[in-house]
């Protein structure tokens, strides 16, 4: 009797567990030259500008433009699950939460939404005194939706 | 008194007025007072015209006032890799007739060939070379950029900068250009731009409008792009003349169209793209029209492809030929709101099966698409799998039989036309690829490859024969042949000689082109006849395949050409110089080869895996690179295996890494035992390949030696071999030849062809670069 109820507790609750399991999410791997931009089409290219989603059942969209990122979100409101963005100067991934945001129009990003990321405030800074522009956490980013560079 | 004092007031105004200003000339050349380009710009007055004669220069150049700069015997200005190499920041500058190469790899800085960011230049008749970004138009409008040649850095594409930009250059001309293996031509914030007669290939976007207005494009060839243009968030623009040829990358449009307003595109030709027109929510405004007219839309994959809440198009006078789908919704729904019809006349479908009762050119018939199969496909992407398989045809035909399980119509022209629609005014002297033409060049173009097929050809007797033997064994060499068929059995050969030619004799009219030639080939040799162009090379191949009357004894495998030629021929391999440029698919050359030469199709399909061609089994040979060409003619050489190959001038018209792989599948052929024999005036291809030379000059051998005892002339180049780390092999070998080397790979070494001046240059390109060079020595080699 003990045995089936052991027996039983297990067939019980490994489904359980294995349900609740939380799913690691992590970067994707883009195959330059090849992936295209979810909102715009294009092909991705520069590495720099490069960004990406994944919602909360593990569907991963690809940006070339961290502003088609943006104009996706507002289109498209899954349950989204984490964002990725990568830093200008090291062209390493980094949670988008993370990351300090330069939005000038003299940052030239594929779709021309000027926008570039930094995992280190002080590098961010650095580009800031460079080539001006306003220096945003994602937060701020978020609440400001990005405009087209130029409307006809 | 009077006139002298007036004489002598004149003198003395005439002394002291100064002469006229003259916009004044300087030159600049290795052995001038002015060696510099930059000296003399810092010494030149705005308005100057500077002469800069042949020589390499030292980049960075910057113009920093209106001045002409005039290139003369193609002056070089080399970056040295590092930064922009010329940066115009005056306005009205002309610069013609340079190379400018070697910019640096930023792409943070936007390292550039040449930097113009200022009004009014013009930029005419430039080589680019190995520079990330090529032309670059910053704030720069009014500029001329005419006949350059631009060639991006040897880089994976998605590293490679743009072959031309502009940005924020509105009434900027592009004219007459040639830009290759770069990203993009990108146009920024750039409006009236006028992008005309140029062409652009293997780059990823042939050509990207962004946020640009009132632009023409018209008569330019895109070809062997990702995607043949891109037209993005812009108005009023026209497409016209247009070739789109084979942009089948990623995305693989012909042209795209992403929410922009009021496109006109008439009279282009699409053909074999993956998608010829790709149109997403376009136009995007309200109460604007696109307008797409007067194009030929052939054999692509997609004839158009179209976001499903695209309206307020204009489709109609297109003539749709032959593709695969011919128009379809992406991701499923219809094209009810595009305009397939005005005035009663809609589009040519080449798949059209209505009738035209009263001869007024008008189907009286709608056109519909509604195949079941596309209609699921939409639904599920991963049937189209399936697409044109006997189960999808099945489905479709049953579709039709059973009017209850007709899917709705995706879209319907009301006014189809029944015949096509002129033939647009294209670039590309190109005739319409009606049946009837394509009827017409097959038999032109079979007639054009008989040569070929005869040579290739086995005597019919020897075909029958075979079929009723066991199928050869697949070794490639068969010399003393011991098969039971008429053929080899006459030309069973001994270790004596292959090829023995004795006194031949040539005369072309009163020309005499080989005079008492002599030689003897045996079993497993490759002999190289080797001269300069015009030596009588090719009249030797020819007499050995009797092609041509000769005096003098010839005997292959112990028979005459002249006299028993097909039973000689059956023995021999030939490639020729250039494969006739056929229409015929590889599948389709390779299948009636085989068949004219008694090989199963299955070890022919085998064959076509050894040289790497299997993938294009579907694809037109014209349509292969010259490699592949060049492969595909040794392939069909080797159909049934003939013991003797003969080629002439294997590598002519080949790059650097096409020619590589060539002379490697050769080598490996004659170290499988083939007899070889071919015409080179090559020195590169003789190491790589010749066990035996004879070096002919005005049809008579004059030396005769092994590879490896190359005669030396006198002012020679000389091969500077280098010795690298495995993993800088291939990017030195780039680096070097976008520097105009020739290079040609050995193993683990490079051999580099050096002109006497150049010699120490190779290492100085490569030290900028960071490879090192582990060891080297100089050869002499011949300067042909």
């Amino acid at each position: 009797m003990r045995r089936r109820q052991l027996l039983l507790t297990f067939l019980v609750t490994l489904p359980l567990a294995a349900c609740q399991r939380k799913r690691e999410l992590s970067p994707p791997q883009i195959r330059y030259g090849r992936d295209t931009c979810a909102e715009c089409g294009m092909i991705l290219s520069d590495s720099r500008f490069a960004a990406a989603a994944a919602t909360a059942n593990g569907e991963t969209y690809l940006f070339d433009d961290i502003g088609c990122l943006l104009i996706y979100r507002q289109k498209h409101q899954p349950a989204w699950a984490a964002h990725w963005v990568h830093d200008l100067d090291t062209q390493s991934w980094l949670p988008a939460e993370s990351a300090w945001y330069l939005v000038s129009t003299n940052v030239r990003s594929p779709m021309g939404y000027g926008i570039a990321a930094f995992a280190n405030q002080n590098a961010a800074q650095q580009r800031q005194t460079e080539l001006g522009g306003d220096l945003l956490p994602w937060e701020q980013l978020l609440a400001r939706p990005p405009q087209r560079p130029r409307h006809h | 008194m009077h006139r002298l004092v007036l004489a002598a007031t004149l003198t003395v105004l005439l002394l002291l007025t100064p002469p006229p200003v003259h916009a004044s000339e300087l030159i600049v050349c290795p052995d001038c007072s002015l060696r510099q380009i930059q000296e003399a710009i810092a010494t030149a007055p705005a308005g100057a015209t500077i002469r800069v004669r042949g020589g390499v220069y030292v980049g960075r150049v910057v113009i920093d006032r209106p001045l002409t700069l005039y290139g003369e015997n193609w002056p070089v200005i080399d970056g040295g890799g590092q930064g922009t190499v010329i940066h115009v920041a005056a306005p009205r500058v002309h610069i013609e007739g340079f190379i400018v190469r070697g910019s640096g790899t930023s792409h943070d800085r936007e390292d550039t060939g040449i930097l113009v960011t200022a009004p009014g230049a013009q930029i005419v008749g430039n080589q680019v070379l190995d520079s990330l970004f090529g032309i670059q138009l910053l704030n720069a409008p009014g500029a001329l950029v005419q006949a350059n040649r631009i060639v991006g850095k040897p880089l994976p594409e998605p590293q490679r900068g743009d072959g031309i930009k502009l940005w924020y250059s509105p009434g900027t001309h592009i004219v007459d250009n040639r830009v290759e293996d770069s990203r993009d031509v990108i146009v920024w914030y750039s409006d009236h731009t006028l992008f005309r007669n140029n062409v652009v290939e293997r780059g990823r976007y042939g050509l990207h409008f962004m946020y640009s207005q009132e632009s023409v494009i018209e008569g330019n060839v895109l070809r062997d792009n990702s995607v043949g243009i891109y037209l993005m968030y812009g108005a009023r623009q026209t497409v016209r003349r247009n070739v789109f040829f084979h942009n089948r990358g990623p995305s693989g449009y012909g042209l795209a169209l992403k929410e922009t307003d009021g496109v006109l595109a008439e009279g282009n030709l699409f053909l074999r793209n993956r998608v010829g027109i790709y149109i997403d929510n376009s136009p995007i405004s309200e109460g604007v029209t696109n307008r797409i007219t007067g194009n030929w839309i052939a054999y692509n994959d997609v004839g158009l492809l179209i976001s499903p809440a695209t309206r307020s198009n204009l489709i109609i006078g297109n003539t749709l030929l032959e593709n695969l789908e011919q128009a379809a919704p992406q991701g499923g729904g219809t094209l009810d709101r595009i305009a397939w019809a005005e005035a009663g006349r809609g589009n040519f479908w080449s798949d059209y099966v209505g009738y035209d009762a009263d001869r007024n050119g008008i189907g009286d018939l709608p056109y519909q698409n509604r195949a079941l199969s596309s209609v699921l496909t939409d639904r599920s992407p991963l049937l189209a799998f399936f697409r044109f398989s006997l189960a999808a045809s099945a489905l479709d035909l049953a579709a039709r039989a059973v009017p209850l399980f007709q899917p709705a119509p995706r879209f319907t022209d009301p006014a189809p036309l029944v015949h096509s629609t002129p033939w647009p005014d294209l670039p590309w002297n190109l005739s319409p690829p009606s049946r009837i033409h394509a009827l017409l060049s097959l038999a032109l173009l079979t007639a054009a490859a008989l040569p070929l097929l005869l040579i290739l050809r086995r005597p019919p007797r020897f075909v029958l024969a075979q079929a009723t033997t066991a199928p050869r064994a697949p070794a490639p060499v068969v010399l003393a042949s011991t098969t039971p068929s008429v053929a080899t059995a006459a030309c069973t050969v001994t270790d004596a000689a292959v090829v023995e030619v004795r006194g031949l004799t040539k005369y072309f009219g009163d020309r005499l082109v080989l005079d008492h030639v002599s030689f003897i080939v045996r079993p497993g040799e490759a002999l190289a006849l080797w001269g300069p162009n015009g030596a009588g090379k090719t009249t030797i191949l020819r007499c050995l395949l009797g092609r041509t009357a000769y005096t003098g004894t010839v005997t292959v495998f112990g028979h005459s050409p002249l006299e028993d030629g097909p039973a000689v021929r059956a023995q021999i391999g030939y490639v020729p110089q250039q494969l006739p440029l056929l229409d015929l698919t590889t599948g389709e050359l390779l299948t009636t080869v085989a068949r004219l030469r008694g090989e199963p199709l299955e070890r022919a399909w085998e064959r076509l895996g050894v040289f790497g061609l299997q993938q294009t089994w579907y694809q037109p040979v014209r349509t292969l690179s010259g490699g592949m060409q060049q492969r595909l003619a040794l392939a069909l050489a080797t159909i049934g295996d003939p013991p003797l190959l003969l080629l002439d001038e294997p590598t002519a018209n080949l790059d650097v890494t096409a020619r590589e792989e060539l002379l490697s599948t050769l080598r490996e052929l004659r170290e499988s035992g083939r007899t070889i024999i071919f015409a080179s005036h090559r020195s590169d291809d003789i190491w790589h390949l010749a066990t035996r030379v004879l070096r002919l000059e005005a049809g008579r051998i004059v030396a005769e030696s092994g590879a490896a005892a190359l005669p030396i002339r006198y002012n020679v180049h000389q091969s500077l071999i280098l010795e690298l780390d495995v993993d800088t092999l291939q990017p030195a070998t780039h680096l070097l030849t976008a520097h105009g080397f020739a290079v040609y790979r050995e193993d683990q070494r490079l051999r580099v062809i050096v002109p006497p001046q150049r010699k120490a240059e190779p290492f100085y390109l490569l030290a900028r670069l960071g490879i090192q060079v582990r060891d080297f020595w100089l050869e002499a080699t011949d300067g042909w």
